[in-house]
Parts: structure tokens; C-alpha cells; sequence
């Protein structure tokens, strides 16, 4: 034990490497993979990204024009973002909130150039 | 005749984080006999890898593990890679090798605080976590992900590493280095240390063939063995020495660690310096056919990919075999004539890791 008494005076008389959290956020590296995001307008309904996702949090339905994306079993690897011809994802740095209630995003798409709409 | 008892340690237990179960039988205070209980904590990863398509399973293979996850990842994107018969570029090479090596880096320092926090020395597990989190943000600045780095790819890397970036990590790695000094320098010289570790689970250099002990178990019995010295890949390109004990117990397993800490340092050092320029990935098309096996160092030793394809989209056999796996029966050997208060810190000393082992 003495050899570490230095040590032990040091972080006596330091500041705390903890933050001061939420007060104090973490800066997000540049490279983190937080959010997934997704531009719907640009999706052509091929299906790519489901059958990319190791997760299974992205079910696409072109006969019923539907379009769903759990983000809470998402495990942002990306690998939907390499998949997509039309580069409908970016994954963005910052974390996800937390959330109250747990849901599944449902957007209605068509083929078409339609704008696709969110239902829920 | 002594009266024998069995005490239940484990799958729930302060020092344990993952759930194994040894069933003790004690006489008195002594350990006669070890009976070990597993399967808490099966997730069918084998199975469920030849259900999903061969990319998808990088991140199947990546979650085998969630302390060495990034070599899993690299292992099975090699069979993958020699099946299709590509070669990833030098320069994804060497960012696997540094990534490899900074996994192996907190895996040691995660050891050598639970070590500590398993005797009871919480001060020192809170030093070596402290030195460990600056490692783990390390890996989210390079790859993205904080453990679970999800940089490997089949091919090559998905993340290239820039010339700020690579000056950030000879910096980092140089200021680590000489943080972790006085708590390295505390848990291999400290009376107290010493007392709890020396002359406790021993395991002789022959019972350490013969129970087919791997890495640093192995190294702490004065086998000179290390998948890396085969020199495949970009370790054939780096010097490095291996470290080897003969003191055969809980301390020398120890001592392996902490000095491995520092060849992991000079790895990256090396690998960052030697850093080739070029592509970062190689573009493949097609299916996987035939099967491969695969050996690679991870930070609790030998591990084993087997891969097998028929042409289909998805594989027809995955099967891993992984360090603790190829430990327990060492673990075993070592119990049987220890005090019940040891037997935490012996258990520890071989670096178990239980979800991988059951998969």
C-alpha cells in the first residue's frame, strides 16, 4: 500500500476526472457512431438496408407501401448505410435521448417520386 | 474422516461478472474438489451465425465476446477473406493490428482492476479503470464505437486513420504509458498484492500442456507460446517480444498482464509509425465455398474460427473456439488444495470470460 500513497495524495488534492454530467455533456468524437438518421424522400422501397441489418430493425413492406425502422433495437453498425443505393442514412455523432415510451417509426412510401409521409 | 461440504460459488458472486458456477467441496477451509457448472449464459451465436448472411455475421462474430470483440471480428473476416480468396490492403492491415492491440490493451487493464477489486484493493481497481477509459475513448475516436468497435469489414476496414488522428493515439498511447507506471509498479511490488497472489494456483509448466493451458495462463507456467509470433499478417512486420513467467502462480499470471500492457503500448507505437499508405479496403463479390481454420491471439490467448461454405448465402458450419474455453480445465487443476478465501483471486487470475466461452 505505501507505493501508492503518491498516487493516493495526488487524487486527494486533483479535481475529479468524473463530469459533471448533465451539466457538463460529453463532447461526441467526430467518428461516434450515434444516431442513425434517415431521409425517407430519397428511399426507393428496394429493401438493401433490411436485408443488411443484423438487428432486424428495419422492415420493409413495397406492397403495403410501409416502411418501418425500430431505432431501439438499432445497434448503429452502419451496415445499412453502405447497403443503401440512394444514401438515404447518415449516421450522426450525437447520442439518442432517452425516451419515455418505446416506438416503432412507420413512414408510407411508394415507389414513385411520391414524398413519402409518416404515419406514425 | 473429515466431514466434506459443497459451497455454490457462483453463478451470482461480487467478484464474478459473468455467470459461471463452481461447485466447491471443502473440507474445513480447503478445496478438495471443483465441480464446474456452465451453460448460464448460451446464446446460440453458432447457430444463429448460419441462419444470417456472411456479412451480417461480422457482427454476430463481434458480439461473441464484448471485451475482445474486435478480434473476433478480424478472425472472422480473415476465413472469410481467404474462402474468397482476397487479400485485404496493407494499410487496413495495420489499422486492424492497432485496433487488436488497443482491445487486447483494456482488456489487460479491465484484468488488473478486477484483479485488485477481487482482494479487495479497490483503491488500485479504481487507478487501472481510470487509465482504462482513456484507452476506451480512444477506440470511439478511431472506430466509433466505444467497445464494440464495428470497424472491421470483410476486406479490409471501414474507417480510415488520418495523420491527426494517428498523432492523437502515439500521444495518448505515450501519456498511458507513463500513467500506468505507479499502479503497474503497485500491483507487482505491494506486500499486500504479493501476500493474496504469490504461491497461490499454481499450475507446473508440464500440467500446462497437459491441461492445453493457452496465453497468459500458459506464459505465467513458462511456455513460450503466442499465435502472434507466427507472424501472420502485419505481425510478421512489427518487433515484439513476447513475455513469459515461470513463477507458475496467481502472481506470475499477474505479471504477465501488467508487462503485456506495455508490448500492447509499443505495438501501436510501431504500427502507427509503419502506417502504409493506400487503400483501406478491397471490393469482393461472390459466395463462400469450402472451410478454413483460423487461429488468433486475443488478450486471454489462442482463439479458433471455423468456417465452412456450400456456395448458399449463408454458411453451413461457424464454429469458435475460444481462450477460457481451452482455461477452465487449468482452472480446475489449480483448485483442489487452495483455501476457500483464495479461491476469488485464483479464479480471476486466469482472466475468465464466460460469455464467450459458452457463445
Amino acid at each position: 500500500m505505501p507505493g501508492m500513497l503518491g498516487q493516493v495524495l495526488r487524487n486527494l488534492f486533483s479535481r475529479p476526472v468524473t463530469r459533471n454530467y448533465p451539466a457538463e455533456p460529453k463532447t461526441p468524437f467526430r467518428a461516434a457512431r450515434g444516431t442513425l438518421m434517415l431521409d425517407i424522400d430519397k428511399c426507393i422501397v428496394c429493401g438493401a438496408c433490411e436485408k443488411a441489418c443484423p438487428a432486424g430493425a428495419i422492415e420493409v413492406k413495397p406492397k403495403e407501401h410501409l416502411y418501418k425502422y425500430d431505432p431501439y433495437s438499432c445497434i448503429v453498425c452502419g451496415n445499412c448505410v453502405e447497403a443503401c443505393p440512394t444514401h438515404c442514412f447518415d449516421i450522426t455523432s450525437e447520442w439518442r435521448k432517452p425516451v419515455e415510451k418505446m416506438e416503432t417509426m412507420v413512414w408510407e412510401v411508394t415507389r414513385s417520386k411520391e414524398r413519402a409521409r409518416r404515419t406514425s | 474422516m473429515r466431514a466434506s461440504t459443497v459451497v455454490p460459488f457462483g453463478p451470482q458472486h461480487p467478484v464474478l461478472i459473468e455467470p459461471l458456477q463452481l461447485k466447491l467441496v471443502v473440507e474445513d477451509e480447503k478445496v478438495v474438489d471443483v465441480v464446474p457448472a456452465l451453460g448460464y449464459g448460451h446464446r446460440g451465436l453458432e447457430k444463429g451465425a448460419e441462419l444470417n448472411d456472411i456479412v451480417r455475421n461480422i457482427f454476430m462474430a463481434e458480439r461473441v465476446c464484448g471485451i475482445c470483440s474486435f478480434i473476433h471480428s478480424w478472425c472472422y473476416c480473415a476465413c472469410i477473406e481467404e474462402l474468397l480468396g482476397i487479400q485485404s490492403p496493407p494499410r487496413a492491415e495495420f489499422i486492424r493490428l492497432i485496433s487488436a492491440e488497443l482491445t487486447r490493451l483494456h482488456s489487460h487493464l479491465l484484468f488488473l482492476g478486477l484483479l485488485a477489486d477481487g482482494f479487495g484493493f479497490e483503491s488500485l481497481f479504481m487507478q487501472f479503470w481510470r487509465i482504462r477509459e482513456r484507452v476506451l475513448d480512444l477506440m470511439e475516436a478511431i472506430s466509433g464505437g466505444r467497445v464494440i468497435m464495428g470497424n472491421c469489414a470483410i476486406g479490409g476496414v471501414r474507417k480510415d486513420i488520418d495523420q491527426d488522428m494517428a498523432r492523437a493515439i502515439v500521444k495518448e498511447v505515450g501519456e498511458i504509458g507513463r500513467d500506468l507506471r505507479p499502479p503497474i509498479k503497485a500491483i507487482l511490488e505491494d506486500y499486500t498484492v504479493k501476500q493474496r497472489t504469490v504461491g497461490k494456483g499454481i499450475l507446473t509448466k508440464e500440467e500446462a500442456v497437459k491441461f492445453g493451458a493457452v496465453g497468459p495462463v500458459a506464459r505465467a507456467s513458462g511456455l513460450r507460446t503466442d499465435v502472434r509470433l507466427l507472424g501472420e499478417g502485419p505481425y510478421g512486420e512489427v518487433d515484439f517480444s513476447v513475455v513469459v513467467e515461470d513463477g507458475c502462480d496467481a502472481y506470475a499470471r499477474t505479471a504477465v498482464h501488467a508487462r503485456e500492457v506495455f508490448v500492447s503500448l509499443d505495438l501501436i507505437r510501431q504500427a502507427v509509425g509503419k502506417l502504409p499508405s493506400g487503400e483501406i479496403r478491397t471490393k469482393w463479390k461472390g459466395r463462400v465455398r469450402g472451410e478454413v481454420i483460423k487461429r488468433m491471439e486475443q488478450p486471454r490467448g489462442e482463439m479458433m474460427y471455423y468456417v465452412r461454405g456450400n456456395g448458399n448465402r449463408t454458411l453451413e458450419r461457424f464454429k469458435v473456439r475460444t481462450p477460457t474455453f481451452a482455461n477452465l480445465p487449468p482452472l480446475l487443476k489449480m483448485l483442489p488444495g487452495c483455501e476457500l478465501a483464495d479461491v476469488p483471486v485464483i479464479v480471476i487470475s486466469i482472466d475468465p470470460c464466460i460469455a464467450c466461452t459458452e457463445r
